[in-house]
């Protein structure tokens, strides 16, 4: 038998379980390369999710979706993010100084509306929507056979799939890591166990410009303030034993924090709450195992590093450019994969997912323990000693580099990485970085 | 397209003209469907943008799920609702914390909630029934 006969034609057939931003992602650039996608997901939405605040390299992917302009339409037009470690020292980043290597806007969103923007375009533009929970199973796994199948029930809820197991199950499932609860996946779990209290508020005073995010360094962990059209998302991120010392509920807590923080009370002193208070746990997190035969995971499902430089959909949406695009040469010649060419591929998406939420977590800790804070404070005392063109230019030249690798536009890059690791190492001149570490 | 025995999409995009802004405001929402009709619920009740939306536009509307069907919508009778929304509420699990009916209730039960809860019967834009 020749291996031309051993290939098989017609679309691949895609189940994607849950329908977030990389689920519906997903689900819209597999639909448009011609796979047969069937969608699970139960349309049910908190009113508040965090992923709030977009980092540029967003923008290009919500074009390449072609919902750019709509999300446009409910969304803040984000110029960039002012990190405030103390009075002394503070740093305003607009993103348009690093254009064109880094695109100049980003956008902050109302999550469930976003979401909600993705899934519209994945229905309408034919995917097939199953407005229900998946329920996956364990299977054999071992030669042509896939290691998850979907449920008989779950099957017999889709249609579309004809009663035929999909060739390949999408764990589209965010936090709820579906299938790595399932197949007992363990996962490296970062060093910090903040967590997270957040709520909208309307009447605040805003002291930036429109659009810029603020995160504000507190006696203990860091605050958040996005500006989203008609209010503010101010979030407070602690240790557990922090949280605890300002009271039992989240309400409670939010009030405490935002009323003994200067910054936070000038601008939310007299903001009036209008929506619950969430609560988020457990922010760094990446999977030790994002695919198997005949599945792979996606998004948040695979792996979510923490919110301060707000990449979680970012990833979300890449690891489902990167799927889609692992892909494309099968789906343009309308042939299946065969198993192993299918895990060939998951392999190397899972490569390169895994490397980009090392590289976010790697950025992550420099904000936390304060070495960007140090190198900021270092690079200004040397200035002030002096300034001369080739100052000048090695200031630009670390600030670029600190912009690619926090806009997404190179956070990857082994020179820019490589760049802050030297400084952060031979450059803080005398500087402690546990003074200005986040508690 | 259900009526000429093709098997209907659950999850469809609704886009209706938003009777303030003029724009075109599009949406998810899950199909109902009974005796081969296809029916479309607000689990919100009649404060729902969307139903307002349509109202205000005399019920013409756009489904899209992979094709582009012009529809009308047309608001159904009260007390014939109960049997929509009790096959709607098996349909859809996200809209089942937003109606005060479990799922397995009895058909008196729906009938008792199905004015607070607004039910349009998918037409093709030039059905008159």
């Amino acid at each position: 038998m020749t291996s031309q006969e051993t290939i098989e034609r017609g679309p691949l057939r895609v189940a994607i379980v849950g329908a977030g931003p990389s689920g519906a992602a997903l689900a819209i650039l597999l639909n448009r390369q011609g796979a047969d996608v069937t969608l699970f997901d139960d349309v049910r939405r908190p009113s508040l999710l965090v992923g709030e605040s977009l980092i540029p390299a967003v923008v290009p992917i919500l074009r390449r979706l072609g919902v750019e302009q709509q999300v446009a339409s409910f969304s803040c037009r984000k110029p960039g993010a002012t990190f405030v470690w103390s009075a002394s020292d503070q740093v305003r980043v607009a993103f348009d100084r690093f254009a064109p290597a880094v695109f100049p806007y980003a956008y902050n969103i109302p999550r469930p509306r976003f979401d909600e923007a993705l899934l519209v375009e994945a229905v309408a533009t034919g995917v097939g929507g199953v407005p229900a929970r998946a329920h996956l199973q364990r299977a054999r796994g071992d030669g042509a056979r896939a290691e998850l199948v979907l449920a008989p029930e779950t099957l017999a809820a889709a249609p579309a799939l004809g009663g035929r197991q999909p060739d390949l199950i999408v764990d589209a499932t965010g936090r709820a890591r579906h299938v790595a609860r399932l197949l007992d996946i363990p996962a490296r779990v970062g060093p910090r166990k903040d967590v997270a209290h957040f709520a909208h508020f309307e009447g605040f005073r805003w002291p930036e410009t429109a659009g810029q995010v603020l995160v504000n360094r507190g006696r203990a962990g860091w605050s958040w303030c996005i500006p989203l059209r008609d209010r503010l998302s101010i979030g407070i991120v602690l240790g557990q034993d922090d949280a605890a010392g300002l009271g039992r509920a989240p309400e409670e807590r939010l009030a405490r924090a935002i009323a003994g923080d200067d910054a936070l009370s000038s601008i939310a002193g007299g903001a009036r709450r209008v929506t619950h208070v969430a609560t988020y746990l457990n922010y760094q997190l990446i999977s030790e195992r994002g695919y198997g035969r005949g599945w792979v995971m996606a998004g948040d499902a695979f792996g979510f590093v923490d919110p301060m430089l707000s990449p979680g959909v970012f990833l979300a949406l890449r690891s489902a450019e990167l799927l889609a695009d692992g892909l494309a040469p099968w789906l343009s010649r309308r042939e299946i994969p065969s198993p192993d060419e299918l895990e060939r591929v998951m392999a190397a998406y899972a490569r390169v997912q895994s490397a980009m939420l090392a590289a976010w977590l790697e950025l992550v800790s420099y904000f936390y323990d304060g070495r960007v804070a140090a190198l900021m404070r270092a690079g200004r005392t040397w200035n002030a000693a002096g300034s001369g063109l080739l100052k000048r230019a090695l200031d630009s030249h670390v600030a670029r580099h600190v912009g690619l690798l926090a806009s997404g536009a190179a956070t990857t890059a082994r020179y820019s990485r490589g760049l802050l690791r030297f400084l952060g190492r031979h450059a803080l001149r005398g500087v402690d970085p546990a003074e200005l570490a986040i508690r | 397209m259900f009526a000429r025995g093709v098997a209907p999409d659950y999850l469809v995009t609704l886009d209706v003209r938003g009777r303030r802004s003029g724009r075109t405001i599009s949406l998810p929402l899950v199909m109902a469907v009974l005796d081969r009709q296809r029916y479309l619920v607000s689990n919100l009740g009649n404060k729902a943008a969307w139903v307002h939306n349509v109202k205000a536009t005399s019920g013409r509307a756009v489904l899209r799920h992979g094709r582009t069907e012009h529809v009308r919508l047309e608001e159904f009778a009260i007390d014939r609702r109960a049997p929509i929304l009790k096959a709607y509420l098996k349909r859809a699990p996200g809209a089942r914390p937003h109606i005060p009916v479990d799922k397995d209730a009895s058909l008196d039960e729906f009938a008792a909630i199905a004015s607070e809860i607004p039910v349009f019967r998918v037409l093709h834009s030039g059905d008159s029934r």
